[in-house]
């Protein structure tokens, strides 16, 4: 019971998260939904709001892939989690944060705000956290199916 | 290469690979995995089991032949 309960809650969460991102990706786009007196506050120094809101957008499908990675991770650790397809989406998920912690690092360049050099950094430890895990997940399958094919 | 020579002392002692799958406690496709020397390893206890029900030595069972490429090198 207690070892179903937490992936349970973490699936939840994701699915929430999920929800939350996918909300803000299209309210972005919705007049009068409040994202444009945040841009225009966000950016009184940022010469493009539509660069801003571009970027957004493309953060948050970065967001979407990697949730949507973890779920499918998630749903497998019932089951069998060391499958070659989880090890794939791990390097999957490594590749979209490393992408997105670039994304705002460029971004850290063009126009720098503490938060968005925290996002970068955050982005960037997820990445090689994904990517280590991977190695670990791959490591992890080459013992099961030895394991497995010992009789 | 280690071969399993499974088929042979089935046949000798007149057991079908049911049978012995079944008496050995493992599934027949874990059984089927061993007969067909696809198996990465084989546990001490399934060795024991398999020579106490086949009344066999490890020998009757395992037969070493030396690789292509080792051979040459010799």
């Amino acid at each position: 019971m207690k070892t179903k309960l937490l992936p349970r809650i973490t699936e939840v969460m994701l699915y929430l998260l999920a929800a939350f991102v996918l909300f803000c990706a299209v309210t972005l786009y919705i007049p009068g939904s409040g994202w444009d007196q945040i841009i225009s506050q966000y950016c009184e120094a940022d010469a493009n709001p539509v660069a801003l809101r571009v970027f957004l957008t493309v953060a948050a499908a970065f967001a979407l892939w990697i949730l949507f990675e973890l779920l499918l991770v998630m749903r497998t650790v019932f089951s069998d989690p060391f499958v070659e397809r989880n090890v794939r989406a791990f390097v999957r998920m490594g590749i979209a944060a490393e992408v997105a912690g670039a994304m705002f690092a460029v971004r850290c360049i063009a126009y720098f705000t503490p938060m968005t050099a925290v996002c970068a950094i955050v982005m960037l430890l997820t990445g090689l956290f994904a990517l280590v895990l991977a190695g670990v997940f791959r490591r992890a399958v080459a013992f099961k199916r030895e394991n497995d094919l010992t009789i | 290469m280690i071969r399993v020579n499974l088929d042979v002392m089935l046949a000798k002692r007149h057991l079908s690979s049911g049978e012995l799958a079944e008496r050995l406690g493992i599934t027949p496709a874990n059984l089927s995995i061993l007969k067909t020397n696809k198996g990465k390893a084989i546990r001490f206890s399934t060795l024991d089991a398999l020579c106490r029900i086949l009344e066999c030595q490890p020998a009757d069972i395992l037969e070493y032949i030396p690789d292509a490429e080792e051979s040459e090198a010799v």
